[in-house]
């Protein structure tokens, strides 16, 4: 066949005509082509009278193998060989030809064209079966043509027009087996591509030749539209062919506004987006509770979601080449046709598992896009539009409050968020209730661009280090005559004596603070260096906070300060001296609180009172209240005035979750009155999430169980999932006896006391295994899990354990500290402390951490026991012992009675929970499943407890009046100041997105969060404010627990030598023989200034109890972050003010 | 960053210090100069006595376990801090004619040097040093002392100490700034106050021969300006010395000030982050840029 040609090419080739005459070449093709033209034309039935264009199109609008007029007999093998043999011959003279004198075409490429060659031997082709095989072998005759030929011959219509017929008659063959032809087809795009790019002229042909067609225009473009989503090599082509045309569109209009007007290019692109999310795993399992966001090695586990991101990719690159006509389209529909019909309610589905799921791809998406209008699409998406009348991006800052995986999921998104140094987005999340400065005193507003050279700010951080902890500077005075650090004090020091090393054990506190305030500079700087385009210095000047509040619509005047300040005055008046129907409904204030002017009058002061009030009243509907308000007081003034507008203040959202909220408590502990600030609120919609997801633990554990079980029994060697062989372990105890316990458990016992070090090399192992299995186990039943995160143990296991622990030690306890172990639960045991400490990784090996023993050994069989009567107590029933121990069966009748009881106590919720887990009972074993709903009832039940505790605490603590510095701050100071009780992963996102936002240099955000004038400010929240509460809280802790401080001094120090030592083996393994690492050197060389502690002389983990350990790592995190601000602080002091310089 | 090239100087090898600095603890080990020498005695001052300032938070515990002895004290941060601070408010004051530099050996000696450039004492050089107390910002205001005692009411004729405390009669801290002392400095040269002089004789020459006081200022500014070249005063690599223009060495260095300017840019472009904004130049709405294109 034809196709022979192309394989035999290049041998062919080798055999040059180098030296042979041009004219014998001429007369070479001329005899062949009259051989088949002798042939065709045997064939060609009144070659006359059709027109083979005539014909062509009807063949490819048929769509079929053939076409009328083709009803002559079938053409002889002898003929069609001979025709191929003779134009095998052919093409490869072609293709050899020179160009002629000046560019002109060679003889035998104009005989070509005169006689119409190309389209005489596709006519041929179809006259024979237009077959799969017939179309490669064209495809393949033109991708040789276009790949060797030595001059143009695209510009030739005779050659270009049945190029496109047959490119359109390969169109939607996309049924051919095995997808040669596509391959084929994509290939020879790519090429018209490139040459398209390299020779835009011809564009011009390929527009006239599809206009001659009456087919679509630009037939390549949208031939290459199908191919867009296509994964693998195809789809890579297709796209990079469709890319060389975005970035012709760049300088071509014509070819811009054909795609933007007349291809389905951008909504191909963006509802691509939309399927293939579709097919993401709708919920991730994780297993640890420190997983927080999709990194590389997540990802790149899940195909759909590599499939995602390369295709989000692509639309990135598009963005960044094609014309903005095109690229405004395409964002236009990513984000009418992704962004708000898909991703917006993926972000509100109603699983907390699910709503998870999307915060992390949301926070993966937002991490992959390099290119800035796609950003901006999304960032659109995320602050302005809204769903259900909610801004997304208030959505998504409620979440953080969330207990559980949701929260340090979204702490992760903000993170991201606040990393993209995006002014969009610090302005709603953050600066737009900081510009008005009504957090500041006058005289703190005009000294906010003011530099605290003395270090106050970083000095009042380093007090509230605990009183008791190493190197607090209460014992500066003690040693006064200690060297300075930094600079040298006399000429003869050594470096070593100025660094003194061999000052003890803390030194490395010392050192470390260094760290700190090298990272600070680091981190000032850079946010100092993208903040250069911001089109604000955000300084207490610009925005004027006056400007600012004649920003929001509707407003009209501008006024000075003292006005402000009457007005407020006034407002507050207003609160005693209006009417009763006023004073009794005190409006919800509208954006433009301070701003009122004057004419407005005492009436619509009143409706604005101090705006955080909203949290304090209940009143059930804005609207009615404001049309109430303007009747009642002030005829004249229009009623739009008063709604809010999207800025500062009052968010609608927050009363739209506040409704919820009450909705959801309704008759239960929370009054609606006490609704006092949306931080309450927050909590209470984080409850509602909550609930269900603790259902979707449930479920989802269910299934792992269920799942896990059958692939336990495969790999017994394997770590399959901890909480599935935990849960077999803990059953087969019950009823197989003691010695099968004992198996298991020793087992357990011995993968733990393995070693961190190897822990975590390990888990990546069973992670990757148990993905595997998972993809198998999707084939057979269920949807398929995708696993996530790397934490060896299950909740399940921990909460028994902690359940057992908690059993035993909380009986004396009080109420808090109940809670306290609640929160323990969530928390994993097998964190690690070289998370702890700046954010430092560390891979290498921990040989010398001795497992703690409560980890080293699985709960013996009472654990069992002691599960079973949390369970009952929590069921409200006082567990009766001997059931237990010998009859499981027992046991669970009484499960089953209770639940029935519950059942029909509880309210809807709980039945719901039940009736869900009813389900999967019915589908699964039974054993199991009781163990997971009575964990779902008991974590129920604590929940509730803790979230009672509270919201009584947060009643009891907020103070009327505070001023609003916005959700996003008041929600991540409320989870800073429960430092104690959050999981280690938790307090490193919160405390790293503070540093972060302290590093902005926008004096605003500086001050705000720095500044020690702003803390004296009574009726201001701030960071400081917070500090001291959980300063308080330590001391009160720690004070209880006199064992404590060695405690955690131990751990700390262990964690600061580690830190160091791993950071000494980074540099040894990056820098190689760096000069500073050389030993050779004399004193003042590093090995002489801080000799390294060898391998395995690392200063041992203190053993601490499972339980205690993130309190522990949280103090010491706490400490941790007093000098990461202190750091901060001096940083901002002595950096260089780069916006002013501009 | 600074357009003056004598200022980017300054200003560079600050940073440049301070670069090494972070390098080497960049790498977590030590910090001080790579290049130590020894020089004579000179020994600072000792530490600042109370360099935590500021009021306590609520009962700070008693000192419960001092276990070791040794604690870290971050009095040295404040204090070096404070006065990086100060270096910093200098820079950003672009004070006109006054060039100052941390030495090498101790952060609480700067030296400087003034040029005046109309008046009495137009075309003097004058070199000077400021001594900072170590209990700084606490304590008094610094000294500034002139290497060569230049014939002004308010310049001691013996020491050439500068009487700056008549300017600052109480240092107040973050209130008062060495820029400030700088200025005083300045300002002497044009503007003469002749009460209560260190000086006596200049200020009587002054109220009543002015002639033979502004004879006596020429003939010390030439003094002064006569004594340009020689070495420092003060045996300390960053201290200011004058040579000879000599192209060879001096050529190359007055080029690069003057290519300087363009060095900001450029180290913008090289900037990995950059950040985003959408906000138009005084709105204070999202997106309110024009291709800022609002979606829905």
């Amino acid at each position: 066949m034809m196709a022979s040609v192309v394989v035999g090419g290049t041998r062919r080739k080798s055999l040059t005509l180098n030296g042979v005459d041009p004219e014998t070449c001429m007369i070479v093709f001329k005899n062949h082509w009259a051989q088949v033209a002798k042939i065709l034309e045997k064939h060609e039935p009144g070659r006359s009278g059709i027109s083979a264009l005539n014909f062509l199109t009807g063949h490819v609008s048929g769509g079929g193998s053939c076409s009328a007029g083709l009803r002559l007999g079938p053409i002889p093998a002898d003929e069609a060989s001979a025709v191929q043999n003779y134009v095998e011959h052919m093409l490869f003279l072609l293709m050899e030809e020179e160009a002629g004198q000046g560019g002109a075409m060679g003889p035998i490429l104009e005989f070509v064209v005169l006689e119409g060659v190309m389209e005489r031997l596709f006519l041929w082709s179809l006259r024979r079966q237009f077959t799969e095989d017939m179309k490669l072998e064209q495809l393949r005759m033109y991708q040789m043509l276009l790949s060797q030929a030595r001059q143009p011959l695209l510009h030739h219509k005779p050659v270009l027009r049945p190029l496109m017929t047959l490119l359109a008659s390969c169109a939607g063959t996309g049924t051919d087996c095995g997808g040669v032809v596509e391959s084929e087809l994509v290939f020879l795009l790519n090429q018209l591509c490139v040459a398209l790019v390299k020779d835009p002229s011809v564009l011009e042909l390929f527009f006239h030749t599809s206009e001659d067609q009456g087919a679509a225009n630009f037939l390549l473009f949208s031939l290459l539209i199908p191919y867009t989503h296509r994964q693998g090599s195809v789809g890579q082509q297709a796209r990079d062919a469709l890319l060389l045309i975005m970035s012709l569109s760049a300088s071509d209009l014509r070819v811009a506004q054909h795609i933007a007007e007349n291809t389905y290019f951008c909504p191909v692109l963006a509802t691509g987006l939309s399927g293939l999310y579709s097919s993401l795993p709708a919920r991730l399992q994780v297993y640890s509770e420190d997983w927080h966001c999709l990194d590389q090695a997540d990802w790149q586990q899940v195909p759909a979601l590599v499939h995602f991101l390369h295709s989000l990719d692509f639309c990135s690159t598009v963005t960044k080449v094609a014309h903005p006509s095109i690229r405004s389209q395409l964002l236009g529909y990513i984000y009418n046709g992704f962004l708000v019909p898909v991703l917006a309610p993926a972000l509100h589905k109603l699983t907390v598992e699910e709503v998870m799921t999307t915060t992390a791809y949301l926070e993966l998406f937002l991490r992959s896009i390099s290119e800035p209008a796609l950003l901006q699409t999304f960032l659109s998406f995320i602050l302005l539009h809204t769903h259900d009348n909610v801004h997304i991006l208030d959505t998504l800052v409620s979440r953080v409050n969330t207990p559980f995986q949701l929260g340090t999921v979204s702490l992760a998104l903000f993170r991201t968020l606040i990393g993209l140094f995006c002014e969009d987005v610090m302005l709603q999340l953050v600066f737009r209730y900081l510009i008005p400065c009504s957090h500041l005193s006058r005289m703190q507003r005009c000294r906010l661009r003011q530099r605290d050279c003395c270090s106050s700010s970083a000095a009042s951080f380093l007090l509230l280090m605990p009183s008791w902890c190493p190197g607090t500077p209460n014992h500066t005075n003690s040693h006064l005559n200690s060297d300075h650090i930094h600079w040298p004090k006399g000429a003869d020091l050594s470096v070593s004596d100025s660094v003194g090393y061999c000052r003890g054990l803390d030194f490395l506190m010392d050192v470390n603070y260094l760290h700190y305030l090298c990272d600070a500079r680091q981190a000032i700087s850079t946010s100092q260096r993208a903040c250069l385009l911001w089109s604000a210095s955000y300084d207490g000047i610009n925005p004027s906070p006056l400007q600012y509040r004649c920003d929001t619509p509707g407003h009209d005047t501008e006024e000075g300060d003292e006005m402000v300040e009457q007005l407020k005055s006034d407002s507050v008046n207003s609160l005693t001296v209006t009417p009763p129907p006023l004073v009794l409904s005190p409006t919800p204030s509208s954006s433009d609180t301070v701003s009122t002017s004057t004419q407005t009058g005492r009436a619509s002061s009143a409706l604005e009172l101090e705006w955080d009030d909203i949290f304090a009243d209940d009143e059930p509907s804005l609207s009615s209240l404001l049309s109430k308000a303007a009747a009642n007081a002030c005829e004249s003034m229009e009623v739009d005035r008063c709604t809010p507008s999207p800025a500062p203040l009052p968010p609608r959202h927050i009363q739209e979750m506040r409704r919820t909220a009450t909705r959801l408590v309704h008759g239960s502990y929370v009054e609606e009155a006490e609704f006092q600030d949306d931080v309450l609120v927050y909590d209470l919609v984080a409850q509602k999430d909550t609930k269900s997801a603790i259902l979707e633990r449930i479920i989802a554990a269910t299934r792992q169980a269920r799942a896990g079980v059958s692939g336990h029994s495969h790999r017994p060697g394997k770590m399959v999932m901890e909480a599935v062989s935990s849960i077999m372990s803990t059953r087969r105890r019950s009823e197989d006896g003691v010695h099968e316990g004992r198996r298991c458990s020793e087992e357990q016992g011995r993968r733990r006391s393995d070693g961190c070090g190897k822990e975590v090399w390990r888990i990546k192992e069973e992670w990757e295994d148990e993905f595997r299995e998972q993809e198998a186990r999707g084939e057979t039943g269920g949807q398929p899990c995708v696993t996530n995160g790397f934490g060896s143990e299950s909740h399940i296991l921990e909460g028994y354990e902690e359940a057992a622990d908690g059993d035993g030690s909380s009986k004396g306890r009080d109420l808090a500290d109940v809670s306290h172990g609640l929160a323990h639960n969530r928390q994993l045991h097998g964190e690690h402390a070289e998370a702890l400490v700046n954010g430092h990784s560390d891979s290498g090996p921990r040989d010398r951490s001795p497992p703690s023993p409560s980890q080293g050994k699985a709960p013996a069989d009472d654990d069992f026991l002691s599960c079973y009567v949390e369970l009952m107590r929590s069921l409200g029933v006082e567990p009766d012992y001997d059931d237990v121990t010998d009859d499981i069966g027992t046991f669970r009748r009484r499960v089953r009675v209770l639940r029935k009881k519950i059942e029909a106590e509880e309210g809807p919720t709980e039945e719901f929970l039940l009736s869900a887990i009813r389900n999967i009972q019915e589908e699964g074993r039974e054993e199991e499943d009781i163990w997971e709903e009575e964990e779902g009832e008991e974590d129920e039940g604590e929940e509730e407890e803790e979230v009672q505790k509270t919201v009584s605490s947060k009643i009891s603590n907020t103070r009327h009046g505070a001023l609003f510095t916005g959700p996003f701050i008041s929600v991540l100071l409320s989870r800073l100041e429960n430092l104690l009780e959050n999981s280690i992963a938790v307090n490193l996102l919160v405390t790293g997105i503070l540093a972060q936002l302290a590093s902005y240099p926008q004096p605003l955000l500086r001050s705000f969060l720095l500044s020690m004038d702003t803390r004296d400010q009574p009726n201001v929240r701030t960071l400081h404010q917070v500090l001291v509460s959980v300063h308080g809280q330590i001391e009160r802790y720690v004070a209880a627990r006199p064992d404590y401080p060695a405690l955690v001094t131990q751990a700390w120090r262990f964690l600061l030598v580690k830190d160091q030592d791993s950071k000494f083996r980074e540099c040894l393994q990056s820098q190689g023989g760096d000069l500073i690492l050389d030993p050779s050197l004399p004193n003042g060389s590093l090995r002489n200034a801080l000799p390294l502690p060898p391998l395995g002389v690392l200063p041992p983990c203190p053993p601490i109890a499972p339980q205690a350990k993130s309190r522990v790592f949280a103090i010491i995190l706490y400490a941790e972050f007093l000098k990461e601000l202190a750091a901060i602080a001096q940083e901002h002091s002595v950096a260089l003010d780069r916006c002013a310089e501009e | 960053m600074n357009l003056n090239p004598f200022w980017s100087m300054s200003a560079n090898t600050g940073r440049k210090q301070r670069a090494d600095i972070e390098e080497q603890s960049g790498h977590g080990e030590q910090r001080g100069s790579p290049a130590r020498l020894t020089f004579g005695k000179k020994q600072l001052p000792a530490i600042p006595k109370n360099a935590v300032p500021i009021t306590k938070p609520t009962a700070v515990g008693a000192p419960a376990q001092s276990a070791n002895g040794t604690h870290a004290s971050y009095g040295p941060f404040y204090l070096e801090y404070s006065l990086l601070a100060e270096f910093t408010l200098v820079i950003k004051q672009k004070l006109p004619g006054i060039y100052v530099q941390p030495s090498y050996k101790s952060a609480l000696m700067w030296f400087g040097v003034i040029f005046i450039r109309h008046g009495l004492y137009q075309d003097g050089v004058f070199k000077f040093t400021v001594y900072i107390p170590d209990n700084y910002p606490d304590g008094d205001c610094p000294k500034l002392v002139f290497d060569i005692p230049v014939f002004h009411p308010l310049v001691d004729p013996v020491s050439g100490e500068l009487d700056v405390r008549r300017a600052f009669t109480k240092w107040r801290r973050n209130h008062n700034h060495i820029w400030q002392v700088l200025m005083y400095a300045r300002t002497i040269f044009y503007k003469i106050n002749t009460t209560e002089p260190l000086n006596p004789e200049a200020a009587v020459l002054y109220d009543k021969d002015v002639h033979l006081f502004k004879s006596k200022v020429v003939d010390s500014v030439k003094l002064c300006n006569s004594h340009l070249f020689d070495p420092p005063k003060m045996d300390d690599p960053y201290a200011i010395s004058f040579s000879p223009w000599n192209p060879a060495v001096h050529e190359e260095a007055k080029e690069r000030m003057f290519a300087y300017k363009r060095r900001p840019e450029d180290q913008h472009k090289g900037a990995q982050v950059s950040g985003l904004s959408w906000v138009r130049p005084g709105s204070t709405q999202p997106f309110s840029k024009d291709d800022g294109s609002p979606h829905s």
